[in-house]
């Protein structure tokens, strides 16, 4: 597995357009995500993450969100993402 | 500037009208002149704090505001009553909201301890327990350490605001208040909520769907943030719907592409859900709906059948509150559909039905807010149809949920923003074309036009016009002095608590209006007048009874328009001043001589002199090294002048008079050894030829003139500025009479005078640099730059030019 992109603190509308250019780079091959410095998470950052998960299923490359900080988790969970996103935050919080 | 930063500015901007409006609303209550929508009017003003707030993830903000807002919900529907005691509560609460607006613009920390120790006072209103919540402040420890109930679902990480990390430290309370009648409840009670419990009692379970548009988000906006608001509501089951998810690829970063449904339990009305999308109005497709009934944007989209359905269904499934109209058949429907089909549009309601929608649940229909009308050509022609009766209870519904706060905020605004830097190019503009309008009547009359010819008439239309394009243009700048004088109940407030006195502000003419250059540098003046009025004006309560006076004071602010100027007066029903120890003070600091002979009125002045300060114990509030020199010379430096009254027992009067702006000025304009200067109408007393025995010489070179009673010191303008070496004959040239700020009188000497006329100021700082005893400068109609003098300066520099100053004492 590559180098595990780590995701800024906060992922509002100003990281959505650099998060989908960091995802795309690394298409093709496995991808671990580090989620544990994340602070906020909006609704655009986390439909990339959701679109990531599609094209890395699509792709047949593994795809992990791991490790997580507690506000990732408590995002997710609040934006009723959880069940979208079970596959690729199968470990805990880190 | 980011966007982001440019919607928190404007936010900012609002939250201080929004404290105004709060402040004023408080006043009115504390005074006893508020009534029903006055505290509905303060709960507004609270609510839109929070709201914005929340928008932007100020969280501890949100967090205090909602305290604040659910006590006013309390005071709103009479559950708590507003005593005098609790008004003056909410006034301190609204300090504290205003500090922490003011920490979360400057990225700050807020007063945590006074916030927290408000929050246990306001918590103690709502639960009634006033008495246990003492009006001082409780310690700070109390709130921190105080049993509170916690709600942590509502708190996420994530809603914090990033550049504001300290605001979690606080500690949490937003979830707080116990309401005794709804102890297991967790969501915050509302007047929509103390409604559905009053009328309908029963939990309601609601599915609220909504679809931002990119819009949403570009506006700063975060659907996470309009869940944790779902979620403070009640207990939500949130769907999440990636349907429209594109692939990575094709995705755009910025775009939205999810909707969500949320299915939220709680007892309350949709209005409360409404509320939550208030901020987000047309930015997202929003439905809202009973679970089981029909959602409404389905219905919307087919009229007819959904009318149909309605006729044909047993009504309180659609809507068990609201009253039915009566069941129509089905071909009744029709008929009026046809009918009404075949009215013209403008004779429909259609108009008033819109205004109604939002709380017409009289017809089981509520049209979503994202959905504007006109998405909706037919439904409310085919709703206003079968039940046109109906019409006056539903507007007077969507009327009582204004009222009540419930609906968004008038969408109508009667103000507009507009950058000031635009409105002073304007002036500037507007200035210049003064100039020019004067430079070709110059032109016209040089080339001996008649007065009665065309050109000559053209001209003075084109004058006036000018005139009024220039007063048009100075009206936009104009300001009221409101905004100024609505600080200043706070500022009374904690002068007196410092002060242990007792306090009340009475203001009058706020709406008196004046340049905002003006307005700008008002505030400075006024509050150390209030200061001083309070600290040294006032006495204490038990000084005050024993005079025979009611233990408060009263501090009077007044603004009012007097001679082309606005006139602050601030005065209070104080003990006076204390004339002999103004004396003393004015000779142990060797400001006079101790056998100088001075009219009451030259010895309330006296505390005007730079040093003097009449505390004998240096105060917090006045004593701290500005005294009331500087009031005067901020003052004098807007072209204005103060004076004092004072009766000894009775109080004393401070009056403050400024132009009106500071962008033109009524002078006299006077040559003076082939220079051309602009001296301010307002020094000027009088101008006059002297006769040659009314002048006497006095010293080396010092002159005197007789004007009446009294001798004046003859000052030649022409040597103070070095336009020559030698003062001309006074009775060759002319003499203007002129008052300085101090009252001393003083005759300036010029060659001739041109006249009166209004001049455009323009700053000799910023366009050159500053010229002692010049005020600036300004362009005549010929096109030559002349200076405007500053008398009082060339006063002063005259006096010490003269060594021993013989032309003073002359002239007593």
């Amino acid at each position: 597995m590559t180098e595990p992109l780590i995701l800024e603190s906060v992922l509002d509308l100003k990281a959505a357009a650099a998060l989908k250019t960091a995802l795309l780079e690394r298409r093709g091959q496995p991808l671990s995500v580090d989620a544990s410095g994340v602070q906020r998470l909006g609704a655009l950052c986390l439909q990339i993450l959701m679109a990531a998960r599609h094209t890395w299923a699509d792709d047949t490359n593994p795809l992990a969100i791991t490790p997580r900080s507690d506000a990732f988790n408590e995002s997710v969970r609040l934006f009723g993402a959880n069940a979208h996103l079970a596959d690729v935050m199968l470990e805990g919080a880190a | 500037m980011d966007e982001l930063e440019e919607i928190k500015v404007t936010f900012f901007q609002e939250c201080d009208e929004l404290m105004a409006d709060c402040e004023v609303g408080l006043l009115a209550m504390e005074a006893g002149t508020g009534d029903a929508e006055t505290i509905n009017a303060v709960f507004r003003a609270v609510h839109s704090v929070k709201g914005g707030a929340g928008a932007f993830g100020l969280e501890a903000l949100v967090r205090y505001a909602h305290v604040f807002e659910t006590l006013m919900e309390e005071v709103r529907s009479q559950r708590v009553v507003a005593e005098p005691e609790l008004v003056r509560c909410l006034l301190r609460a609204a300090d504290v909201l205003a500090d922490q607006i003011t920490a979360a613009r400057i990225h700050g920390r807020p007063n945590e301890a006074a916030t927290a120790a408000m929050v246990v006072e306001l918590e103690g209103w709502i639960t009634g327990h006033a008495g246990a919540a003492p009006a001082d402040a409780p310690p700070a420890s109390a709130g921190l350490d105080a049993p509170i109930e916690f709600a942590p679902v509502a708190f996420a990480p994530m809603a914090l605001d990033p550049i504001a990390p300290a605001s979690d430290d606080f500690g949490f309370q937003p979830m707080t208040i116990a309401i005794p009648d709804l102890p297991d409840l967790d969501f915050q009670p509302s007047q929509a909520v103390m409604d559905i419990l009053a009328d309908a009692p029963g939990p309601a379970v609601w599915l609220v769907t909504f679809k931002p548009h990119s819009d949403l988000y570009a506006k700063a906006n975060e659907a996470a943030l309009l869940l944790r608001e779902l979620e403070r509501l009640g207990s939500v089951e949130t769907t999440l719907d990636e349907s429209d998810l594109p692939d990575l690829e094709n995705m755009e970063a910025e775009s939205a592409y999810l909707g969500w449904t949320v299915r939220l339990t709680a007892e309350i009305e949709e209005a409360a859900i409404r509320e939550v999308f208030e901020f987000v109005d047309g930015d997202c497709e929003l439905t809202i709906c009973r679970d089981g009934a029909a959602p409404e944007s389905e219905a919307a989209a087919d009229p007819i059948a959904a009318l149909l359905a309605q006729a044909a269904a047993p009504m309180p499934v659609i809507d068990p509150i609201a009253p039915i109209p009566t069941p129509q058949p089905a071909d009744a429907a029709a008929a009026l559909m046809a009918e009404l089909a075949a009215k013209p549009p403008s004779e429909t309601p259609i108009p008033r039905l819109a205004a109604a929608a939002p709380a017409s649940d009289e017809f089981g229909f509520t049209p979503t807010a994202a959905a504007p009308v006109a998405s909706l050509p037919d439904a409310p022609v085919a709703l206003a149809a079968p039940a046109p009766v109906e019409m006056a209870p539903a507007a007077a519904a969507a009327q009582a949920a204004v009222k009540g706060g419930a609906a968004p905020p008038a969408a109508s605004q009667a103000t507009i923003r507009v950058d000031p830097e635009r409105i002073d190019k304007l002036i500037d503009l507007v200035g210049e074309l003064v100039i020019n309008q004067a430079m070709l009547a110059q032109r016209v009359a040089e080339h001996g036009f008649a007065p009665s010819s065309n050109i000559a008439m053209g001209l003075d239309e084109l004058e006036q016009l000018t005139r009024s394009i220039q007063d048009g243009v100075m009206a936009i700048r104009a300001q009221s002095v409101k905004s100024v004088f609505q600080r200043m109940p706070r500022l009374v407030r904690e002068v007196a608590a410092q002060t242990r006195k007792q306090a009340r502000l009475v203001t009058d003419g706020e709406a008196t209006e004046v340049d905002k250059t003006v307005i700008e540098r008002l505030s400075d003046p006024i509050t150390h007048m209030l200061r001083n009025a309070i600290d040294h004006g006032l006495e204490t309560p038990a000084e005050r009874i024993e005079a025979g006076k009611p233990a408060e004071g009263t501090v009077r602010l007044a603004a009012l328009h007097r001679g082309g100027r606005i006139v602050i007066e601030v005065s209070d029903d104080g003990r006076g001043i204390n004339r002999p120890r103004v004396r003393q003070i004015a000779i142990d600091k060797n400001l006079i001589q101790p056998d100088a002979v001075l009219t009451d009125e030259e010895t309330d002045n006296l505390i005007f002199l730079p040093g003097f300060s009449t505390a004998s114990v240096v105060s917090d509030i006045s004593g701290r090294g500005v005294g009331m020199d500087v009031v005067r010379r901020s003052v004098q430096a807007l072209g204005g002048r103060i004076s004092i009254a004072s009766r000894p027992g009775e109080g004393s009067t401070f009056t403050l008079s400024l132009p009106l702006t500071l962008a033109v000025l009524d002078g006299m304009v006077v040559d003076v050894a082939g220079h051309t200067l602009v001296v301010p109408l307002t020094a000027i007393i009088e101008s006059l030829r002297p006769k040659a025995d009314e002048v006497r010489a006095l010293g080396p070179q010092g002159s005197v003139l007789a004007v009446r009673d009294s001798y004046v010191p003859l000052i030649d303008i022409g040597c103070v500025f070095g336009f020559r070496k030698v003062p001309i004959a006074p009775n060759e040239g002319v003499v203007l009479l002129i008052e300085s700020e101090d009252g001393t009188r003083a005759a300036l000497v010029a060659d001739d005078i041109q006249g009166q006329r209004q001049v455009v100021i323009k700053s000799l700082e910023s366009n050159y640099r500053q010229v002692e005893g010049i005020a600036a400068a300004t362009i005549l109609g010929d096109g030559r730059v002349a200076l405007i003098a500053d008398v009082d300066a060339m006063v002063a520099m005259r006096r010490r030019a003269a060594p021993a100053d013989p032309v003073l004492y002359a002239a007593e």
